[in-house]
């Protein structure tokens, strides 16, 4: 019998800004004030057990995980879990209508209370807001942690057949690439569309988790390798994210979702579209509309293989595995985050934001036998990683180009002081897969 | 299949459920330029939302049927596109059909066309660039657009490079291809030179695109040389058949030379786009050389080898059968709408012929 079973817990809590009005959604500039919150932010923490090591998985709708938010967090559950802070993995799904900043000064403009006072107020709120994540995310794992229960684990792979990612990338005969999200993409007078220019995400892979004894698990973490965002609402949304996971939770009684996003910086879900061509109420209507579409393929996915046959395990350590660089110069180096927690032959993964999708299909095939489960996102400073190839066909992501030495990877601020560029590094992506499969492989 | 059944089945899919393959019917159809297109393309235009829609402007371009003027009047004042402001697709939209407009003499959408080139605009500098300053300049085959040409006056390499250092049109490498075409027809020695700069880009498609501008913009023997050496010194297929093609299309005495150098790669290169690219350069030389390195191509097993080679065959009686089989059983629809333009045009000449 085993002596110290393997428990899990999980529990959610609400991240919305309580002030949205003085604040604005980052990813996509706005041209309209933001009118409040659509539905709600979200973030979900899932909390193991066995032989006393404890370890976390923290999601949240978020375009990004700040730097220091991870830092501080992990800092915090070491202290009020006694959880080792490299064994939490954290994750955002990438949202872009959440991460809060002030208003610019369009913005400003058409907002009430102009002046210091109204200014006053807006960096209060986002103040207020960056504070509520961490606290929430904090409070979060706690609950889950207070709930810990006997458990086990399965993993699964559900075969996507409804159209849901798409890869956001045309290529043309020009051999460059131009991109097609939104209304798809436009074709220069005598080019010709040669086809999408990588592969499109066609498998949610998930770990389910249930109490020993019941049949359906109380929890899941899915990882989808797609951009969710639909649009550029003048709202706070948990958007396809968070509709994905109501479809999922409403099939399955009891049931918490989490939801990752994998290796997605050249992956849209823009089958969703074309968008009304004008008028806010309509496409807040549409957005919702086309979110719930989205959400209902996805768990149309998922559900049948969570409800299906599951080969359930209960591990019985939990390996990991974690690096950070940068730390020690955060103001000029960017920080690149890397980790792995092994429950029996499942890993769940932890990696950067906007990694394009062919370095996933490398990792699953450098660790053939291993269940991946991408959780990305992660903390790192974000910025593209593309193939070497898509660096020299061009698109949005390479906007910034290529940098070609160290030096071009960084850029001197108004003030003087070196600060990291947005230009993407072609070179990094095979490092990140070398580091990760020798990361994984050492559990 | 009769020619007019082959156009009809193209003219149908600009009904289908991809806007891709709705796109690529458009563009057919403008290369086969049968005004009897209008109507349909017309209707495409008026209900498409994607901004694929360009290629049916440019079809109407094509077909320069006065008969489209008012849709492309119609879609001046609402593109019927989403404005995705935070980009430049409905901008394009709106350019394509003010460049259309124009070359039917109305020149409303011009004032459109100067607000994007007073803002310094990627989208009539790049990607517009080399259209405008064409239509502007005039072929063998249309008149000089008297609308398009004090624009064209203003695209300049002053104007290109007008803009901060960082900017994508210098690093993003698919809007430097578009730089380089431009460069190209502006022509001039300082735009010759910025293209020999980018014959060392990273990107072998700024460098395969800088070789044809640069032999288009002079045909001189100084730039020969350059180009000849890029072939020797390149590692990469794509610039090598660009650079090939470069050399063919503006020196007669090297034509057989390199087009064998392009048909070798078209045989061989394990890359299908290379394949693609080398079997569409053998297409657009003249003499028709290598037509069975094209006609190989019709098996090959990457489905965007065989739509271009469908589309470099030569009107060859041999190749019917071969042509109506991809139209009829090609799982890949593209291939089929690309079949069915060469039975189109073919089967007209013939008809007209006899």
């Amino acid at each position: 019998m085993n002596s110290s079973p393997f428990l899990a817990g999980v529990a959610r809590g609400d991240i919305s800004p309580d002030n949205a009005q003085w604040l604005t959604p980052t990813g996509m500039v706005r041209l309209l004030p933001t009118r409040g919150v659509l539905d709600p932010l979200e973030v979900q923490a899932l909390a193991f057990e066995t032989h006393g090591q404890r370890s976390c998985v923290i999601t949240g709708d978020l375009r990004v995980i700040d730097p220091e938010c991870a830092r501080q967090v992990r800092r915090q559950l070491s202290e009020k879990a006694h959880c080792n802070p490299d064994r939490i993995l954290m994750g955002a799904t990438h949202n872009h209508c959440s991460n809060p900043e002030l208003p610019g000064p369009a913005l400003r403009a058409q907002m009430p209370e102009p002046g210091e006072s109204g200014d006053r107020r807006c960096a209060e709120a986002v103040a207020a807001w960056t504070q509520k994540v961490i606290d929430v995310m904090v409070a979060t794992a706690l609950e889950a942690f207070a709930k810990l229960r006997a458990s086990e684990i399965a993993s699964l792979e559900a075969l996507v057949t409804q159209p849901l990612g798409l890869n956001r990338r045309m290529r043309l005969s020009s051999g460059i690439c131009v991109n097609q999200w939104g209304s798809g993409p436009v074709v220069p007078p005598g080019q010709k569309y040669v086809g999408t220019a990588g592969a499109s995400p066609d498998r949610i892979g998930a770990v389910c988790i249930r109490e020993v004894g019941t049949e359906l698990p109380f929890a899941v973490l899915s990882s989808y390798d797609s951009h969710i965002h639909l649009y550029e609402l003048p709202w706070f949304s948990g958007e396809v994210a968070a509709a994905a996971r109501r479809a999922v939770e409403s099939r399955v009684p009891g049931l918490t979702a989490l939801y990752a996003s994998g290796v997605s910086g050249d992956v849209d879900m823009h089958t969703a579209h074309p968008m009304p061509v004008e008028g806010e109420a309509e496409a807040v209507a549409w957005f919702q509309d086309r979110a719930a579409m989205l959400g209902g393929r996805f768990a149309d996915a998922l559900v049948p293989a969570i409800k299906g046959p599951l080969h359930y395990q209960r591990p019985t350590t939990i390996p990991h595995a974690f690096q950070s660089v940068g730390d020690e110069q955060p103001q000029t180096r960017r920080i690149l985050v890397l980790g792995a927690l092994m429950l029996g032959d499942i890993a769940l993964v932890s990696l950067p934001g906007e990694i394009f999708i062919d370095y996933g299909r490398q990792l699953r095939q450098a660790l053939p036998g291993k269940q991946l489960i991408l959780i990305g996102y992660n903390g790192s400073d974000p910025y593209y990683i593309p193939t070497a190839l898509a660096a020299e066909q061009g698109s949005y992501e390479l906007a910034h180009g290529p940098a070609r030495t160290p030096e071009e990877e960084m850029l001197v601020s108004p003030t003087g002081a070196l600060v990291p560029s947005r230009k993407p590094r072609p070179g990094i992506g095979p490092k990140i897969v070398e580091e990760l499969v020798g990361l994984i492989r050492s559990l | 299949m009769t020619a007019d059944a082959a156009f009809q089945f193209i003219v149908d899919q600009l009904q289908d459920g991809d806007p891709i393959i709705r796109a690529d019917a458009a563009r057919l159809l403008g290369e086969i330029k049968r005004s009897h297109a209008v109507a349909s393309l017309t209707e495409y235009l008026q209900n498409e939302q994607h901004y694929t829609k360009v290629a049916g402007v440019y079809a109407l371009w094509q077909i320069a049927d006065p008969a489209a003027i008012p849709i492309l009047q119609s879609l001046l004042k609402n593109p019927n596109v989403p404005d995705d402001w935070y980009w430049y697709a409905r901008r394009a939209v709106v350019t394509s059909v003010a460049i259309g407009l124009s070359t039917f003499g109305d020149d409303s959408g011009v004032p459109f066309l100067q607000d994007l080139l007073d803002k310094n605009s990627d989208v009539v500098l790049c990607w517009y660039g080399p259209t405008i300053l064409r239509m502007a300049r005039g072929s063998d085959q249309a008149e000089p657009v008297a609308g398009l040409q004090k624009l064209a006056k203003q695209i300049t390499v002053s104007a290109l490079y007008n803009t901060v250092a960082l900017s994508k049109r210098f690093s993003e490498p698919g809007l430097l291809t578009m730089t380089a075409e431009t460069l190209g027809l502006i022509g001039t020695k300082d735009a010759q030179a910025k293209l020999v700069d980018l014959l060392t880009h990273p990107s072998r498609y700024v460098r395969g695109r800088a070789a044809l501008s640069l032999l288009e913009a002079d045909a001189s023997d100084a730039n020969r040389q350059i180009i000849s050496n890029l072939l020797l010194s390149d590692q990469t297929d794509f610039v090598a058949i660009k650079a090939s093609l470069a050399l063919a299309m503006a020196f007669e005495d090297e034509r057989e030379k390199r087009s064998t150098g392009i048909a070798r790669i078209a045989a061989s290169a394990s890359d299908s786009f290379d394949r693609a690219v080398a079997i569409e350069s053998l297409g657009l030389l003249p003499g028709g050389n290598h037509a069975d390195v094209i006609a190989t191509a019709l098996d090959d097993a990457d489905a965007y080898v065989r739509q271009c080679a469908a589309e470099a065959c030569p009107d060859d009686p041999e190749l019917r059968k071969r042509i109506e089989s991809l139209q009829q059983a090609n799982p890949a629809p593209r291939v089929r709408l690309s079949a069915s333009k060469w039975l189109a045009v073919t089967g007209r000449q013939h008809e007209v012929s006899r």
